[in-house]
């Protein structure tokens, strides 16, 4: 008997093998996806935990304002649980690769073990740990180090570096090895102030490349912490009360490092006053020698220029003089040449007078010698002749009276002549010249006296006598004396021009010897002159060589002065710099507060809170998602079974007719059940519980530097969620048997009555169903008369419907966040917090903010973190208050979601993000009350609301602020919107610049935070794929199923259609047209269910610093119902070989 | 006059295992136009097939099958359904209504697919049913329900009327009616209609009775003169 009851069993399953399958299919599935997604968060913060106990990462970090000593560290280690403390160092410096690119890198030290063993021990992945103070390891992260950075490549420090100097012992260092260290781990950034705000590398160093004499940071471990699972509340609690017991001491010994720090500051300035004392001392007296010697020098050249100066007045009063003269002497020369000219030309004229003289005297000579010759005198005329010459000569007045006597004689004759005239005149006539000839008569007569006087004389006589002589001759004495006479003259006259030729002649030389004489005077003169001029020649050059030299040595002594300005100003300036520098210190340890110790947990480490957030996420979704993912997979397994043991009523019945016990009968069905779920539950834990955790992990393995991943089997899990599915189909299916038992045997071996044919809603609307067509209304009543059927089928498409869409959906509202952010709310690039609103006139700052090239527009704001509260609920929210309103627009939109409206930020407007309203459950008009860090607190109410989907932040102007809270709000951010936000080289060139100022602390990129949201985002995104391929594979399986449940139900009625000589396509159609509109009926409450479903998970997933998008686009309705509706189209695909199959002769068949 | 129906060495084997069974053995007979003819025989003597032969629901592995002169042993599967659609009328021995559709609907169901259905209505009215055409299969008795199944199968104005031990589920007064409507059916139409049956008292009314007998024909007797169904007692 048994054998054949399990041959029954055994082939029940074989003849209903798609039944089976689709069970065991569903289950597997359900709880694979259930135990899988359950265990992975588990799995990986264990696998985090292993990896941080394994490396013995710190539980606490301290770090001090002006660090440690190793007192400090004592008191530290004696603090009862504090297990080991490392005090190690730690600096920020820029380093330049071999290829001259610049870094910021993080060096931490590594600690030697002192026994107790390493903290935060690193993993070599590469190499080897670094021995002397110029090697270093790289720490390995993600997406990162390996592909930048070789084995023995160099990296030194920087020179652009500000104050390292000091710090680290070596400024070159070979990279030895690669290592994982547990504490980065994640391609978040780590902020720093140097650089362009961001650690770009980390190293390991050995500790004597760091100089300083205190330690920077310390790391500690909890005992007991180890044995926990970091990850949980109890390892937090745990190290949380051993961190603020080392805040609770770090008061005191802070204290006394701030006394130490300050005196020993103190000593120093002291030392540094003294030293500028003395610089001061120094440079003066070397100053005042340098202006002595210096005066002297102008003293000097005072003196040569006052020489030089009277030696060129010399030279321009000879110079003056010698021009003078040379004047005169031309002058000179001049009048001379004029004086001789003239004396010359008389002399000439002189000469030429004696030889006219000469020449008119030869002449007449020689006419008076041929007069003579003309006479032929013989020789004694000749002699009375020449004694007749000599009278002439020797009595001069001979020749007078001669010739007076001949003109008297030539007159008496005249006289004579006219008196005989007169005479032989008749009378009358004579009478008439009577008087006239008594008047010639006298003159006659006394001519006659006058000649005979004349002729008294002895002279006349000669003369006479020589007339007598000549006068035989022929020729008249008259004739001769004055030949006589003319040659006397002319003898005399030719005597005398030869004096006047020898007076003439010494003239000439007279003449020459003065002119000779005044030549040479001139002469003498020009010499004279000449020399003058060469010495005012050489006394020039020599004055012109003595100005030259001066002029030298006055440049020279000017440079001089020149240098002694310039190195008194520089003295100067470094004097005061000095002393500025010497009360900057001062003024700064006045300044200097006590000293604190940050005491920061694993939760403030960056890599960890990161990872723990993400696994935070994944767990909000891994936790709502499968378990209705699972309900839909029991809901289909139970429904299976349900309708399975409803279609073998008439075997029940038989086997209960044949006696057998109703244990025995529901055994058959809870046996098959049991094996299809258990089956699937083994299968489905065994490829859930690995495939997906692991997938899951490894989508973050691009963000982090994932360790060994830890995926036991979560046994918990595995019988919790296969005990679910198990008893879900065993109850399912002990239930139906047992309401089918509850029959009589007689009534279960009778076919089961057919339900009763009902008219739908549908055919009371005659105007519709009127004009549908014949198989249309077969379709519209059976859809509606198989209710269970219709109910199954559509939920479970609206279950992996609904599954889709918040797949889908969840994905729209993680690319919301980055989207919206920032694209489209956020517009800024960069917060820069500053010191202090002084900051602000900064030059440089002010220079680079306004440069177009890099900066679009800036803003300054007042950025705290406040809580705000309203009612009992209340929120950490970060206050944005610009000095004006209008100031913000530019850099954040303010708009209301729900309304799409644009919100007007306007004075006395305050306004707080969407998510923050949500938490505190306050609405536009409520008044909330904010409290910040100092417990100043203020109420305000509340203008509107803005989307924002990163942070919680509230704006107001700094005027609602400071009359809400009583304080003023004092600009300590500074608001950047850059010109090109996407050039990334540009990005950072103007973060090292805008650090560079040394105006801002650090910088804070919006599109760093944007990648690390972006980057969480798309790991949540792989994991939502994940969910759509599970949620398609059991859309598919739950169709499969159902299509295969209605068909086998109905194969007598297919084959009845096909008898009466239906086509395969029309049977097709009178099939699937059913199939079709249950799916669609199942995808339109699918996506309604979507909505719900995903506000649901998204509600869950939300944490109170994040807002998701909360619709869901109409693209991922569409692709969850095409999904859908294609599946149930395939599913109908593979179905139509099947209605294909079904032999007709099963309508012969009689009715089970 | 050549034979409305015509089987010739009609063979049909099922292969259960490694043995081969032949549910059909050269079975040949000749059935004419107009006719009554009640196939005969014992469970699994094969009469099932041979219907299932002829309503072109199986094929023949052997010899020829002819209907109105067309060899349907030779048709495809597609034109084996275009016969089923236009050619035959089916009465299942448990009548394979439609649950879902009204008296009415089902009958149109069938005259839906055809060329020249005889009006829905007037058919069920033929079989005594006028009363009850808006009434569900669940809601009529099983001779009701027969009534539907043959008027479903007469109003697609088929060739020939195949009737599967269509008394085979009805009680004895119910199962005389519904013979005496398919014999009605026949003599008034002139519609060949072939019934199967295992009980060998009606045989009396046919005009021709097939014996069949491990598949094979045992006896064919031609009924000169067969006897109304209501004087038939079993």
């Amino acid at each position: 008997m048994r054998k054949t009851y399990s041959k029954n069993t055994g082939r029940t399953i074989k003849e209903t093998f798609g039944r089976f399958a689709a069970i065991f299919a569903i289950v597997a599935l359900g709880v694979g996806f259930l135990a899988g997604l359950l265990s992975a968060t588990p799995n990986m913060r264990k696998s985090f935990d292993i990896h941080f106990d394994e490396t013995s990462m710190y539980d606490i970090r301290a770090l001090g304002d002006l660090g440690f000593t190793d007192d400090d560290i004592e008191s530290i280690r004696g603090l009862n649980g504090v297990e080991n403390v490392q005090p190690g160092y730690l600096a920020d410096v820029l380093m330049t690769s071999e290829k001259g690119n610049d870094f910021a890198a993080r060096m931490h030290s590594l600690s030697q073990d002192s026994g107790a063993g390493i903290i935060n021990r690193p993993k070599l992945t590469s190499g080897r740990f670094p021995q002397n103070s110029g090697e270093c390891v790289i720490i390995n992260m993600p997406l990162s180090s390996k592909s930048k950075f070789n084995m023995g490549n160099i990296l030194s420090v920087s020179e652009n570096n500000k104050n390292t100097g000091d710090v680290l012992s070596s400024t070159e260092y070979t990279i030895v090895g690669f290592a994982d260290y547990s504490p980065y781990f994640s391609v978040e950034k780590e902020y720093t102030s140097i650089g362009s705000g961001s650690v770009d590398l980390f190293l390991l160093v050995p500790e004597d490349s760091f100089a300083t004499d205190f330690y920077t940071d310390v790391y500690i471990t909890v005992s007991g912490a180890r044995e926990l699972n970091s990850m949980t509340g109890a390892y937090k609690t745990l190290v949380g009360s051993i961190a603020e017991e080392i805040g609770q001491i770090s008061g005191k010994r802070c204290e006394i490092r701030h006394n130490e720090f300050i005196n020993e500051a103190e000593e120093k300035l002291n030392d540094a006053k003294a030293e500028y004392e003395k610089a001061k001392g120094e440079a003066a007296a070397e100053l005042s020698d340098a202006e002595r010697q210096l005066a002297d020098g102008w003293h000097k050249i005072d003196d040569g220029e006052k020489k030089l100066s009277d030696a060129w007045e010399k030279i321009s009063v000879s110079e003056k003089e010698l021009n003078k003269n040379e004047a005169e002497l031309k002058k000179q020369e001049i009048s001379l040449d004029a004086e001789f000219e003239k004396a010359e030309k008389k002399l000439d004229e002189a000469q030429n007078e004696i030889d006219k003289n000469q020449k008119t005297l030869n002449k007449t000579l020689t006419e008076a010698q041929n007069e003579l010759n003309s006479y032929k005198l013989s020789g004694a005329q000749q002699s009375s002749f020449d004694d007749l010459r000599r009278l002439v000569l020797t009595y001069p007045s001979l020749a007078g009276d001669l010739e007076t006597l001949q003109n008297k004689s030539g007159r008496l004759d005249k006289i004579a002549l006219r008196l005989t005239e007169i005479s032989t005149m008749p009378y009358e006539e004579q009478l008439k010249y009577a008087d006239e000839a008594a008047a010639l008569q006298k003159e006659a007569d006394m001519l006659q006296a006058e000649i005979g006087k004349i002729m008294a004389d002895e002279a006349y006589a000669a003369y006479a006598n020589a007339s007598e002589h000549l006068a035989m001759t022929g020729a008249s004495v008259e004739k001769l004396a004055p030949l006589a006479l003319k040659l006397g003259s002319l003898d005399s006259a030719k005597k005398e021009l030869a004096k006047g030729q020898t007076e003439l002649d010494a003239r000439r030389a007279d003449f020459l010897a003065q002119k000779k004489s005044a030549l040479a005077q001139i002469e003498d003169g020009r010499r004279k002159l000449s020399d003058g001029k060469l010495e005012l020649a050489n006394a020039k050059n020599t004055y012109y060589r003595e100005l030259s030299k001066l002029n030298d040595a006055k440049n020279k002594l000017y440079d001089s002065q020149k240098e002694y300005e310039e190195s008194k100003e520089n003295a100067d300036k470094e004097l005061a710099d000095g002393w500025q520098e010497i009360l900057d210190s001062e003024a700064k340890l006045s300044d200097i507060s006590t000293p604190k110790w940050h005491v920061f947990t694993r939760e403030d480490n960056t890599s960890y809170s990161s990872i723990k957030a993400n696994i935070d996420k994944v767990d909000s979704i891994a936790r709502v998602f499968p378990i209705f993912f699972f309900l839909v997979a029991a809901l289909v397994a139970l429904t299976t079974m349900t309708r399975m043991v409803e279609d073998e009523r008439l075997q029940i019945g038989t086997m209960k007719a044949l006696g057998y016990s109703r244990s025995a009968i529901i055994g058959k069905y809870v046996l098959y059940a049991l094996a299809a779920s258990s089956l699937g539950s083994v299968v489905g834990i065994a490829v859930g519980f690995r495939l997906f955790p692991t997938v899951i992990w490894n989508i973050y393995a691009m963000m982090y530097a994932l360790p060994e991943f830890y995926c036991p089997v979560n046994w918990v899990y595995a019988f919790s969620t296969a005990g679910a599915a198990i008893i879900c189909t065993l109850l399912a299916t002990t239930n139906a048997c047992r309401s089918t038992l509850k029959e009589k045997p007689a009534q279960l071996m009778l076919p089961k009555a057919p339900e009763a044919g009902k008219r739908v809603l549908l055919e009371r609307i005659t105007p519709i169903w009127s004009r549908m067509k014949f198989t249309h209304k077969v379709t519209a009543r059976n859809l509606f008369r198989y209710k269970k059927r219709f109910f199954m089928t559509s939920i479970g498409v609206a279950g992996c419907t609904a599954l889709l869409v918040t797949g889908f959906g969840l994905r729209d509202s993680f690319s919301d966040v980055t989207g919206r952010q920032f694209g489209e709310l956020s517009k800024y690039d960069i917060l820069a917090p500053i010191s202090g609103e002084d900051v602000l006139n900064n030059s440089d700052l002010q220079n680079l903010l306004s440069d177009r090239d890099y900066v679009s527009g800036s803003t300054a704001v007042y950025f705290e973190n406040v809580t705000a509260s309203y009612k009992d609920k209340s929120i950490e929210v970060s206050a944005f208050v610009p000095d004006k309103t209008e100031d913000l627009q530019d850099f954040i939109r303010f708009r209301n979601r729900k309304s799409g409206k644009s919100l007007d930020f306007e004075e006395g407007s305050v306004i707080i993000t969407e998510k923050a309203s949500e938490v505190l459950k306050l609405k536009a008009g409520d008044t909330l009350s904010l409290t910040d860090n100092d417990n100043n607190s203020g109420n305000f109410t509340v203008s509107g609301i803005c989307e924002n989907y990163v942070g919680n932040y509230i704006y107001m102007s700094e005027d609602t602020y400071a009359s809400g809270m009583g304080n003023t709000a004092e600009r300590n951010m500074l608001v950047i919107r850059l010109s090109n936000s996407g050039d990334e080289e540009q990005k950072s060139d103007f973060g090292k610049r805008l650090l560079e100022t040394g105006a801002v602390s650090g910088i804070r990129f919006t599109s760093d935070t944007k990648d690390a949201v972006s980057q969480a985002m798309g790991n949540i995104d792989m994991l939502v794929v994940v969910i759509i391929i599970s949620a398609g594979a059991l859309a598919l399986v739950v169709l499969y199923n159902l299509t295969n449940i209605n068909i086998s139900e109905r194969i007598k009625e297919i084959a009845t259609i096909k008898v009466l000589g239906f086509t395969d396509r029309e049977v097709n159609a009178y099939i699937n047209r059913e199939s079709i509109m249950l799916s669609v009926i199942g995808t339109i409450l699918g996506l309604a269910l979507g909505v719900l479903l995903h506000q649901y998970v998204i509600g869950r997933a939300e944490m109170d610093s994040m807002m998701f998008g909360r619709t869901v686009k109409i693209m991922s309705f569409a692709y969850s119902a095409a999904l859908t509706m294609a599946f149930s189209i395939l599913v109908d695909l593979i179905m139509s070989r099947k209605l294909k199959n079904i032999s007709m002769v099963e309508s012969m068949k009689a009715p089970e | 006059m050549e034979s409305f129906v015509h089987f010739e060495n009609v063979c049909k084997y099922y292969k259960m295992g490694s043995t081969t069974i032949a549910a059909a053995d050269n079975v040949s007979f000749d059935i004419n136009k107009g006719e009554f003819c009640i196939i005969v025989g014992p469970s699994g003597a094969g009469k099932t097939t041979i219907l299932n032969m002829l309503g072109g629901m199986d094929s023949c592995d052997d010899g020829i099958i002819c209907l109105d002169g067309q060899e349907i042993s030779s048709y495809s599967p597609k034109k084996l359904t275009m016969y089923r659609r236009y050619d035959v009328g089916f009465v299942f021995q448990f009548y394979n209504l439609v649950q879902n559709l009204t008296a009415l609907e089902n009958v149109e169901l069938a005259g839906e697919i055809c060329r020249s259905p005889l009006p829905a209505a007037e058919t069920l009215s033929k079989v005594g049913l006028a009363e009850r055409l808006n009434n569900f299969p669940a809601q009529l008795s099983g001779g009701e329900q027969q009534r539907v199944s043959i008027a479903r199968a007469l109003a697609k104005n088929p060739k020939i009327l195949l009737c599967d031990e269509p008394t085979g589920a009805l009680d004895y007064v119910t199962g005389k009616q519904v013979l005496k409507l398919l014999q009605d059916t026949c003599r008034n139409t002139g519609r060949t209609v072939i019934v199967i049956t295992h009980n060998t008292a009606i045989t009396a009314m046919a005009d021709r009775v097939i014996h069949v007998k491990n598949g094979q024909v045992a006896e064919v007797e031609v009924n000169a003169n067969p006897i109304p169904v209501e004087r038939i007692e079993w």
